[in-house]
């Protein structure tokens, strides 16, 4: 393919330019991180009408090459080909909104001024045309002395202009010395937009509109509410039955295979070691997928800015920003989307803030070991006449999450060297209509994203982890369960005199160990520790619900509520972990995510358990 | 681009109230765009960028200009924030742009109507 064309698409964010890559390209794209940052790289080929390949890359997209966060300075360093991977690009598309010219022109100026092969990309005609704007692209194009195309970005058929374009070579070096502007770029702005531009109206009938319900005190606010809460709906009820059927399939996988291999070693490595860590990972995918068809949708529709608009000064107050909301949002599904999602706050420190309390948010890997711990240890009491204590509790969980992750956030504000502005300056672009094949594509990006860099680390360390809990094996005539004898086992052992101080015996701690592959497995970890052997999950969970509320033999009360709080702060998620290796570049960052979240965990457990124990007992 | 005067290196990062006050009692019509009313239409006068100790270039004011708020612009305050009025809304051309108390402080502007 080296003798395919070059092309990188830039322009503004909310230019239309992700739907322009994703029309042109389909599905032959590739998502990595440019080298040594965490930056987004999107590459793409695809085929021009006389069979000629070409080979683009969709910049992240900016105001200004004068830069102010890394995605930005990405972009500048592209287009002045100061990127040897990269190389030179035989053009660069600047896509500019129709609808938004005298905003998208400044970028465009910008790039005239690289002297470097362009095409200006007119997008979202249709949009301009509704709205009643006229534009000479002529006049356009002679004025900016580079040729203009014009384009309707969500439509395939809207994209045959620019094919053609690209096929009869229709991009050059700007010949701006007949344009005849002067003055600064406002100014030249001004005259271009003054000539070429006919216009009914500024405003948008149907942004108005809907800004006026959706950013109104009451309205705006109850229906983010009404939004957020369908969202979590579908996360959770719609994604149960393909969860289900995930578990179902892996179980029935596990069985297949297992009858077929008769080394008790090898079959225990298929079983329960691989089979049960790729089952491990997938069951999380249908929650993911749900989440992020709702994230795209919002964000492809211009909603998502607004939500940061309404919440923006609550968030700043305790040293987040408006834009961290879809991020914790999405962590009540699942952390690892949700950090994946930061990438979206442009101010490093506010992002890194965000990483950092994304794990406080209760995710859904957490219920079934908070269902357990409830069944065991609060009892199904009314109070107050309407309130169920152990949805109290729940609820209560919840909120210390949230609660803390503000707390955490406003100490980190403190902490930060750099006390320099945090800036907002959000666009609200336009109400659109969301474009299905860029929400198609980006789910299949998201699906792939997660299944590759998360999977693959988790699937690694359920193995090792597999390994840790099954040697050395058991001797004859063992009378313990033959995880005790294990490396899991000694450690347990071992670990046990550190978390007396919050009442945990060495079962828990035995359990705790798997736990690190996901917060889940303690629930089965504990199952096998006291070895319990049940039909199902559910039956393991019954039974030692029973066990370790048991009178004399079971745990206390202020041991059951000690591991509850220790699980609303512990990292007991590798995969959380691994991604935010992934996201901030740094295993700095991910030791004192550990610390500061073990710490708390210890903190909080041991104040707990010292003080329930001194109350019940 | 810089305009410091004795009461801004005097009164820091407040002076602008006083200095809005001072030339308000003048007859000067200098607001900041932070104190613009939703709905009311002003015209930029111009952008103030902050200097700092280290003489770092003020990245939000130089970012305010290439998004357009420029002399001359005319700007217009949509809504304003739930929560104590912030982040206001500001309509500039064709584009809306959320900024927040402390980044509309940066524009000076002049209403409409008001004399020159």
């Amino acid at each position: 393919m080296s003798d395919a064309l070059r092309v990188a698409l830039v322009g503004n964010p909310n230019c239309g330019k992700t739907s322009l890559f994703n029309h042109l390209t389909g599905t032959r794209q590739k998502v990595a991180n440019y080298a040594g940052v965490t930056v987004e790289r999107k590459v793409g080929h695809f085929q021009l009408p006389s069979g000629k390949n070409v080979r683009v890359l969709d910049l992240p997209g900016t105001y200004s090459l004068q830069a102010t966060s890394p995605d930005e300075a990405i972009t500048r360093d592209v287009c002045q080909g100061k990127i040897a991977e990269e190389g030179q690009q035989d053009a660069f598309l600047c896509v500019v909104d129709a609808t938004n010219l005298k905003l998208h022109l400044g970028l465009v100026l910008e790039i005239i001024e690289l002297g470097r092969p362009i095409l200006v990309v007119l997008n979202m005609m249709d949009e301009a045309r509704r709205r009643g704007i006229q534009i000479n692209t002529q006049k356009l194009s002679q004025r900016l002395g580079v040729p203009v195309v014009e384009t309707v970005a969500v439509r395939n058929s809207g994209i045959e202009n620019l094919l053609h374009a690209l096929d009869q070579g229709k991009y050059t070096v700007p010949q701006t010395e007949l344009s005849g502007l002067t003055g600064e770029h406002h100014q030249k702005i001004e005259t271009i937009f003054k000539d070429v531009v006919n216009f009914v109206d500024q405003e948008d009938k149907r942004t108005d509109f809907l800004d006026k319900i959706f950013l109104h005190p009451v309205l705006g606010l109850l229906s983010l509410a009404v939004m957020m809460f369908i969202v979590f709906q579908a996360v959770f009820a719609w994604a149960a039955p393909f969860m289900d059927g995930i578990e179902t399939f892996f179980g029935w996988l596990g069985e297949t295979l297992g009858a077929h291999i008769s080394q008790p070693l090898l079959q225990s490595l298929v079983v329960d070691g691989i089979i049960a860590g790729a089952g491990g990972v997938v069951v999380f995918l249908p929650q993911i997928l749900i989440l992020f068809f709702f994230i795209l949708v919002l964000e492809e529709s211009g909603y998502l800015p607004r939500a940061a608009f309404l919440l923006d000064k609550l968030m700043f107050k305790a040293g987040l920003s408006g834009r961290a909301f879809i991020p914790l949002l999405s962590s009540f599904a699942c952390a690892v989307p949700g950090i994946m999602a930061t990438r979206s706050i442009s101010d490093p420190r506010d992002r890194f803030t965000t990483i950092m309390v994304a794990p406080l948010m209760t995710c859904s890997a957490r219920l079934p070991v908070y269902a357990l711990l409830i069944a065991a240890f609060i009892p199904a009491q009314t109070v107050w006449g309407i309130f169920n204590l152990q949805g109290l509790v729940l609820f209560g969980l919840y909120m210390a999450g949230i609660v803390s992750a503000l707390c955490v956030s406003f100490v980190m504000k403190f902490l930060q060297k750099d006390k320099s502005q945090h800036a907002l300056l959000l666009e609200l672009p336009s109400y659109r209509i969301p474009d299905l094949k860029s929400v198609g594509i980006g789910l299949l990006d998201r699906g792939k994203i997660f299944l590759k860099r998360v999977g693959g680390i988790i699937f690694a360390l359920s193995i090792l982890l597999w390994f840790l809990c099954t040697f050395p094996q058991a001797p004859e005539g063992a009378t313990q369960p033959a995880i005790d004898y294990s490396f899991a086992g000694m450690l347990g052992h071992l670990m046990q005199p550190i978390f007396a101080p919050v009442g945990f015996n060495w079962q828990i701690c035995i359990a705790l160990i798997p736990a690190m592959a996901a917060r889940e497995v303690v629930v089965a970890a504990l199952g096998t520790v006291y070895a319990l052997s049940g039909a199902d999950d559910e039956a393991v969970a019954q039974g030692l619900a029973h066990l370790i509320s048991a009178d004399g033999t079971g745990w206390s009360l202020a041991t059951g509520l000690s591991l509850l709080v220790w699980f609303v702060y512990a990292p007991h998620c590798l995969a959380t972990l691994a991604t935010v290796r992934r996201e901030t570049g740094s295993w700095k960052h991910v030791a004192v995510m550990t610390a500061y979240l073990f710490g708390l965990a210890y903190l909080m457990s041991f104040f707990t358990y010292q003080i329930a124990s001194r109350i019940w007992g | 681009m810089t305009r410091l005067n004795a009461t801004e290196i005097a009164f820091g990062n407040y002076s602008h109230l006083l200095v809005y006050y001072v030339q308000k009692s003048y007859g000067l019509e200098t607001v900041r765009l932070s104190a613009l009313k939703v709905k009311q239409t002003a015209k930029i006068t111009q952008v103030n960028r902050l200097v700092n100790d280290n003489d770092e270039p003020d990245l939000v004011a130089i970012r305010l200009e290439s998004l357009g708020f420029v002399p001359g612009a005319q700007v217009q305050v949509i809504t304003k924030g739930v929560f104590g009025g912030d982040p206001i809304l500001i309509q500039i051309g064709f584009t809306r742009f959320a900024l927040r108390k402390s980044e509309a402080d940066k524009i000076e502007i002049q209403l409409e109507g008001a004399p020159t």
